[in-house]
């Protein structure tokens, strides 16, 4: 497995995993200041994680610059990964995680912290659960509720009925038994399979019960609205009384996950360098 | 409060979260109450969309069910203000 030489620049490999390869980039911890953590970006998924490459990049070149390592990785399926999505499951994508966290540990000599971006947010909090090898967690936009985040997904297909056809033919309940039933859907272009249609599901936040950690958790408010929905804030809450330390972020920034333009939301990318660089352990 | 200052209020409230949607950083001002979305905001994806529904349910506290998924719920932002208005009961 490939081995890096801490430098200043981003390393771009490829990561031998059990079925195929992984797509990395690795930005090392500047030589100039003693290693300060390390840091895995779990990725949003499909056009969000579009969306998120740069902003992900700018994050991670900022923090090594302070002395951290960060890995970005594309899990399988996804992004410049080997293999399809319809081969892609939870399971294995919690590998690649575990996969990445043990080559990043060897690099850096540290224990890795998650840095989760939308339904990766929710993959990390996930893989936290069961793990019990995780001390902090970063969640930006997190998706807390895979049923939810289906169900956007399915709006979508119908919203693309919407503008084609001036209708939509068929509804979410109609789709979402499709796909539990066995058939697969595509979805703006990816392909969504029925196991992972019932693993995401299955996937709720709100009832993970977290070993303990620390999770800064940031939120992207609009300037008219500027409160984080209180639903969300009823999910914090529960975690904190499970003993999990959690500090909810509310940012004034764009929805790089859903901008039309590609956001770099330097807003949110400062708040984030400021309470990681001002929380080292 | 009359029901059509409400209204209006919503109205203004749902500029901000589509312009926040679609990443700008404020509401156009050439952004009218009646002016039709589909055809003027040449962004508006299926992706969009969606992402504009779920900040409205979020930030209304509400749930939009497929049969308000129609291109009269998105034909002007007033008549999306009317959509949300009649879950919220007012």
């Amino acid at each position: 497995m490939t081995e890096i030489t801490p430098a200043s620049t981003a390393h771009p490999f490829f990561m031998d995993a059990a079925t195929g390869r992984r797509f990395c980039i690795y930005h090392p911890p500047s030589s100039k200041t003693a290693c300060q953590g390390a840091i895995i970006c779990v990725p949003p998924f499909g056009e969000e994680m579009n969306k998120s490459r740069r902003i992900s990049a700018n994050l991670a070149r900022t923090l090594a610059s302070a002395g951290f390592g960060v890995l970005l990785i594309d899990l399988l399926g996804c992004g410049d990964s080997s293999g399809e999505l319809k081969d892609a499951t939870l399971a294995i994508w919690k590998q690649d995680i575990a996969m990445a966290k043990a080559w990043i540990e060897r690099q850096v000599g540290v224990t890795a912290s998650l840095w989760g971006l939308r339904l990766g947010a929710l993959l990390a909090l996930d893989f936290a659960r069961s793990s019990h090898s995780i001390e902090r967690l970063v969640l930006w936009q997190p998706v807390l509720h895979g049923r939810s985040y289906l169900t956007q997904l399915l709006r979508t297909h119908l919203a693309a009925d919407l503008l084609e056809a001036g209708r939509s033919v068929s509804g979410t309940a109609e789709l979402r038994n499709a796909l539990l039933a066995g058939n697969s859907l595509e979805i703006a272009g990816y392909d969504i399979m029925p196991e992972m249609a019932r693993a995401l599901d299955a996937l709720n936040a709100e009832e993970f019960l977290l070993p303990p950690m620390r999770i800064d958790w940031f939120e992207v408010v609009s300037s008219a609205d500027g409160r984080i929905p209180p639903a969300r804030m009823g999910i914090a809450e529960r975690w904190k009384a499970n003993g999990v330390m959690v500090d909810i972020h509310a940012i004034h920034s764009q929805a790089f996950w859903s901008s039309q333009e590609i956001s770099e939301a330097p807003e949110l990318v400062a708040a984030t360098f400021r309470v990681l660089t001002e929380t080292i352990r | 409060m009359t029901a059509s200052f409400a209204l209006s209020n919503t109205t203004n409230e749902l500029k901000s979260l589509l312009a926040h949607t679609l990443g700008m950083p404020q509401v156009p001002p050439s952004w009218t109450d009646d002016m039709p979305l589909f055809g003027n905001i040449p962004d508006l994806d299926s992706m969009t969309i969606v992402a504009l529904v779920t900040a409205i349910e979020e930030h209304f506290a509400i749930e939009f069910i497929d049969e308000d998924m129609t291109m009269d719920t998105f034909v002007s932002l007033t008549k999306l203000a009317m959509v949300v208005h009649g879950k919220l009961g007012s």
